[in-house]
Formats: structure tokens, sequence, C-alpha cells
């Protein structure tokens, strides 16, 4: 139960804790979309590894190929821009959620490996879009860098309505 | 004898007329997708007319309708379909099955 609190309070932290900092630049919000689509791939692959259902395969290579999309045009976008992308508190605690959840998702195998990896997935997404609405895109100074965040957006918001599709249809 | 042939030669080149499908009437579309949708239909598509399906996306897409047709495309890639049947054909992206458009095609001229 404490393990599940701490989840969620680090899962809520992004949020927060950008909000009471100071806004960020252009090379932390960077770092953080990437980031965030890393940590999307790492988790796609593991799924990709552990789940057997054909559903979850085709959802988490959906994940992996498309993060490594935009994460292919970020680091193009930033390399043309000449901006080193920041390390920061919200991609260091999006980094330290994510692991905790790798960590407990390789105890679970089966169904109930399917089940905890969409769910996962759901509130994973939402935590991002919510980021990238409320923080990033609006603080993004450079028009091509908020371009691509806009694209992201539009790529978290399907991948989060499938996510919830199939999260409803493993549920049956 | 000369005379039955050529009716028949008259006979047969008015039916190839009639046979072969008004090239003017087909007409070809493109629908594009971007930022993780299909554009709009065209409206009054017709048994015959073509549509060219452009990924101009980032990502790759499908262009998939059941029974019908299953177009997998990579960025920047194009493809094509015919229409053969009328009615309401429901296109999705297979990997993305919140991206729908709908076609409502008639008969043909």
């Amino acid at each position: 139960m404490l393990t599940r609190l701490t989840f969620a309070a680090l899962m809520l932290m992004p949020a927060a804790a950008l909000a009471q900092a100071q806004k960020p630049n252009d090379a932390q919000i960077a770092h953080i979309a990437y980031t965030a689509g890393v940590l999307d791939v790492t988790a796609g692959k593991q799924a990709l590894e552990k789940s057997t259902n054909p559903d979850i395969k085709a959802f988490a290579s959906e994940m992996v190929r498309d993060h490594q999309a935009v994460n292919e045009k970020a680091l193009a976008l930033v390399k043309k821009l000449n901006v080193t992308p920041e390390d920061n508190a919200t991609s260091q605690a999006l980094t330290k959620a994510a692991a905790a959840k790798q960590a407990e998702l390789s105890k679970l195998s089966g169904a109930a490996f399917d089940r905890a990896y969409v769910q996962n997935e759901v509130a994973y997404h939402k935590t991002v879009n919510g980021a990238l609405k409320d923080m990033l895109i609006p603080n993004s100074q450079n028009a091509e860098l908020k371009s691509l965040l806009q694209t992201g957006l539009s790529l978290f918001t399907a991948h989060q309505q499938h996510a919830e599709h199939l999260s409803m249809s493993l549920a049956k | 004898m000369a005379r039955k042939t050529r009716t028949r030669q008259v006979v047969g080149a008015l039916l190839l007329v009639w046979a072969t499908p008004h090239p003017a009437e087909a007409a070809r579309y493109v629908i594009e997708i971007k930022d993780m949708a299909f554009s709009s239909a065209p409206q009054h598509l017709k048994v015959g007319d073509t549509i060219v399906w452009r990924n101009n996306d980032m990502f790759r897409h499908t262009a998939t309708a059941k029974p019908g047709f299953d177009l997998n495309l990579a960025p920047g890639a194009e493809g094509q379909v015919t229409l053969k049947h009328p009615g309401i054909l429901n296109v999705i992206c297979r990997y993305h099955p919140n991206m729908t458009v709908q076609l409502s095609v008639e008969k043909e001229h």
C-alpha cells in the first residue's frame, strides 16, 4: 500500500514540482520530452519481452515505434538548434517513477502483467499529456520545438485512448 | 457477305464503346495523414474512383477497411485503392484505432 501511495505521489510530482519551480527553459523542456519518450520505449520493450497477448504486443510495438520516431526528430531538432538538453528535477522524477514501475511489473506475469502494464500506460500518458499541455508547450520559446511538442501531444493523446480501449477489453 | 461482316464490325465497335468506362468519370482523390489524423473524406465518391492515401506524418500508419483494403504506410509513403463496391467504408489506422475516416461510396454513373 505504501509503495502504491509513493508511486502515485511520484506520478503526480512532475506537474506539481514544475509548477512550483522556475519555468523550464527550452533545454530542459527538450530533456523532459525526450526522457518521457525513452521511458515509454523501455516500458514497451519490457512488455514485448514479458507478454504473450497479441493485442498487448501490438500496442507495445506501437509505443516503441512511435516514441522512437518522435525522439529521432527531437534529437535532430536540438542538434539543428544547437541546444544541449538539460537534466532537471522533472526528468529525474519521471525516470525514478518509471524505474519503480518497471521493477514492480517485472514481478508479474501473464494476464496480471498485461493489466498492470496497460493501466500504467493509461496513467503515464495522462501524466505526460498534462505536462505537455500545461507546462512544456506554453513555456517553449522556439517555434519548431513548440510544434514538435504539439505533435507529441497528439501522439500521447492517441496512445492514451488506445491504452484506455485496451484496458477496457482486458477487463471483459 | 461483305455487308454482313461490316455490320458485325460496326456493332462490335459500338459494344466496345459502351463497355469501356468513360475515363473522365473516374476521379482521383487524396486523403492525407498528418498529426495523427486522416484528412476529411471526399464527398460524392463513386465506384471506380481512386483514393491515394498519403502519410505525411512522422509515424507509421495504416489505412484499413475490413473487408476492403489494408495499406501499411511508412512515414512519407503513399498507397492507393480503387473503390469497388457502393456503401459505407469505415477506415481506421490499425496502430492508432482512434484515427478514423468514413467513406460513403455511391454507385458508378
